[in-house]
């Protein structure tokens, strides 16, 4: 004891003497347990307890924070104790010095309400702008409608159709390391590069950063939109990462909130790792489903139904498909009449030269048609005509068509009231009674009618000649039976020398005088007589008398085959040769065929001519 | 899978592009360099049983005029410095560089002489680049121009970049 009161100066080797001394004195005897027991717990341990407490402050210092982790970290009491003394102290301050924390938070919450503040005004202009191009536009109008109909403000239902945008691509890039954390895409392809897209966008927000930053103001600048024509990159800033989301069209500020509030809720749940992240991207395989959740789409399907629908090409296109539609059906029905007016037997007096279309003008139909005929229109009436567009081209032509030889027959009747007309298949009976220049008339005008007798037998046995006439007309007829054998008496056609050939203008006279035999005939006819006609050949006096007798009998021969050929009875003619002629003024040029008539009265030579 | 970044420093000319571009074949042009001052490229590479990507920052050639981008070391995991060979001058700004560089961070470099297929012709003796050498954490010779021993640089530096996972 005296030893540990004289060493009062060196407490701590005292203590520790004392408690070496107590352990031994334990082991050794109780009797010194109950010593120290006084000495320390006594009236007099102010002894020991004095120099402890003096050196208390350097004692506590050397373990005060080591202490404080331990007991929190066992019971987490200390900040229990702590917090309301320090939430005191933090309020005790502010309230005591108001403007000194003013100005220490100015500068950084300023920032930040600076910040925000500029985000809400890029978007509410952006929104603004929108409204105000829609405002006063037919879309703008239709707007309006639809919003009144929804029970919706104007400007909210602006704002929903304001934003069509589609989310390609989504990044979470590790700030630090520009190194892809995961990648999400609409193509998967995209997700290849992703890696190197990240760590280039990570280089060029550090060079935006490096470059546009200022050390005055420490107000570190980052890339929050990289934007072109119709693709932007929108560049969400965390203080561990980074989320980029790749964007075709215009996004709207409700897909900016969901940027920022997906980044936070990953900042939330991965911090630790993000703070650890050292290269291994697979602690962040289950930020898929977060960042899927980004991946959105906001086209307005009216939107997309107005870009799926060019009206102005459909209406074009089915306007251009309903003429190609009436056109071929036009085609159609036009073809079907065609083939109609082919198939059916055409009117008497109407021959269809041509019939077809002609594109769009309709159906173009030639047709020639006689006089006496019915007209094209009325013949064509009988086919349904209204949806067609039928152009006709007429030529008049004179038919030989029984009908319309008969109808001209008719006409030329009509001008003789007295008569009564009977048609019986191919004969045409008539009666009455007509003064013979009326009958000579009625035969004439029916003889001029073409091909009348082809076609028609006239029988006149019923048409009686006025008999007060009679004589009158007998005269007559017999002057122009006289008047006409005169006329054919005159007739001669020349020969070139040698030749039994009649050039071509002699031909043609023969023509002529067929037609006058036949006036002949049908006069004398009239006047009761017979008559026969010789054609006579003659040659000139050159030459043999057998070959001028050839010849001259060729050359009769000849002109009587023509004359048979225009319509001459055959029983009515005789030709004869009669060899040269032997007259010196006509001697060398008598190369000819004269015509000579012999006739008789019929109630005289009739039983005679049977005789020849 | 483990991504590192990791930078490729260097005087202007010393050939560091070439390095990459015989290594990788890049998806971004080389315009970027002069834009920005970096290119990015990537590369699989192992590191033992480890599948390592690569991703290596190529950054504009630094000289006595124009200094380099530091912030683009940020996150690195390693660094090379890349020196010529025949140009004693370079191995002087490549140490400039290095010092540079080990003020803002600390992590595993790489010190490449390249243009190995040419004859050295700097003065520096063997005892002098040893010292050089010991600033960094290794150090290889290596020639873009043949492709000698460009695969093994890139494997020792993902190696070096893997270090502090306690691969190598």
């Amino acid at each position: 004891m005296n030893q540990l009161e004289g060493n009062g100066n060196d407490e701590k080797s005292t203590i520790d003497d004392t408690q070496a001394m107590n352990s031994k004195g334990i082991e050794q005897n109780k009797g010194d347990m109950q010593r120290v027991r006084d000495l320390l717990l006594g009236d007099n341990r102010d002894v020991v307890t004095s120099p402890v407490e003096q050196d208390a402050r350097r004692i506590v210092s050397e373990v005060f924070s080591e202490a404080l982790f331990d007991r929190q970290k066992k019971d987490g009491s200390v900040d229990q104790v702590i917090l309301p003394i320090v939430e005191n102290s933090v309020e005790n301050s502010i309230s005591n010095h108001r403007e000194q924390f003013i100005g220490y938070l100015y500068p950084l919450v300023g920032s930040l309400v600076r910040k925000s503040v500029t985000a809400f005004i890029t978007e509410f202009l952006e929104k603004t702008n929108e409204l105000i191009e829609n405002s006063f536009t037919i879309k703008g109008l239709k707007w309006r409608y639809r919003a009144w109909r929804t029970g919706v403000s104007f400007s909210e239902y602006a704002a929903s159709q304001t934003f069509q945008f589609r989310v390609k691509q989504v990044l979470l890039i590790h700030r630090k390391t520009g190194l892809l954390l995961k990648s999400v895409a609409l193509d998967h392809q995209l997700n290849e590069n992703a890696d190197i897209v990240s760590s280039m966008l990570g280089a060029i927000n550090d060079f935006v950063s490096d470059t546009f930053t200022s050390e005055k103001v420490n107000d570190e600048q980052n890339l929050g939109v990289v934007k072109t024509e119709n693709f932007t990159l929108l560049i969400k800033q965390g203080p561990y990462a980074l989320l980029v989301a790749a964007i075709n069209g215009n996004t709207s500020p409700h897909y900016n909130d969901q940027l920022d509030s997906t980044l936070e809720h990953i900042h939330r749940l991965y911090l630790d790792e993000l703070v650890a992240f050292e290269g291994d991207d697979l602690p962040f395989e289950n930020c898929e489903k977060p960042l899927k959740d980004c991946l959105v789409s906001e086209l307005k399907p009216e939107i997309e139904a107005n870009q799926k629908r060019p009206w102005i090409a459909i209406i074009l296109s089915l306007a251009g498909l309903s003429g190609m539609v009436y056109y071929i059906v036009l085609w159609w029905l036009n073809e079907n009449l065609i083939a109609d007016i082919k198939q059916t037997n055409t009117p008497p007096g109407i021959v269809i030269r041509s019939i077809q279309q002609d594109g769009v003008k309709g159906i173009e139909l030639h047709v020639l048609r006689d006089p006496q005929a019915i007209p094209t229109t009325e013949w064509l009436q009988k086919f349904d005509l209204e949806q067609h567009t039928l152009n006709i081209h007429q030529e008049y032509y004179f038919s030989a068509d029984p009908v319309i030889i008969q109808l001209r027959a008719e006409q030329v009747l009509e001008k003789f009231p007295l008569i009564t007309v009977a048609w019986n298949g191919g004969t045409l009976s008539l009666s009455g009674e007509l003064s013979i220049t009326e009958y000579n008339e009625l035969q004439k005008d029916l003889d001029s009618i073409l091909a009348f007798k082809n076609n028609f037998t006239l029988d006149t046995k019923g048409v009686a000649i006025a008999q007060e006439k009679l004589n009158e007309v007998a005269n007559q007829q017999q002057m122009l039976f006289q008047k006409a054998l005169t006329e054919i008496q005159k007739a001669q056609f020349d020969f070139p020398v040698a030749s039994a050939e009649l050039d071509a203008t002699q031909v043609e006279k023969t023509s002529q005088l067929a037609d006058d035999l036949e006036d002949l005939l049908l006069l004398a006819s009239i006047n009761q007589y017979s008559l026969g006609i010789i054609i006579i050949g003659t040659a000139d006096s050159l030459g043999a008398s057998s070959a001028n007798d050839e010849i001259s009998q060729t050359r009769a021969e000849y002109v009587k085959s023509l004359l048979i050929e225009n319509g001459i009875d055959n029983r009515e003619i005789m030709a004869v040769g009669i060899g040269k002629i032997e007259l010196e003024q006509v001697a060398t040029t008598a190369r000819k065929v004269l015509i000579n008539v012999v006739y008789h009265q019929n109630t005289l030579v009739h039983t005679e001519q049977k005789g020849n | 899978m483990i991504a590192k970044k990791v930078c490729l420093l260097g005087p202007t000319g010393v050939g560091k592009t070439s390095l990459v571009r015989r290594y990788i074949e890049g998806l971004f042009s080389e315009k970027y360099l002069t834009t920005i001052g970096v290119k990015v490229d990537k590369k699989l590479t192992m590191v033992g049983e480890l599948e390592v990507q690569l991703m290596i920052w190529d950054m504009e050639g630094t000289d006595r005029y124009c200094g380099f981008q530091s912030r683009y070391l940020r996150g690195a995991s390693a660094y090379v410095v890349v020196v010529d060979q025949t140009r004693a001058q370079t191995l002087v700004e490549g140490m400039e560089i290095d010092n540079i560089v080990k003020e803002e961070y600390d992590i595993p470099s790489l010190l490449v002489i390249n243009k190995g297929d040419l004859e050295a012709s700097w003065h520096w003796t063997q005892e002098e680049l040893e010292q050089y050498k010991r600033h960094f954490d290794a150090a290889i010779i290596t020639s873009a121009k043949m492709g000698d021993q460009v695969e093994e640089m890139f494997t020792q530096l993902a190696s070096l970049a893997c270090r502090l996972q306690g691969v190598d």
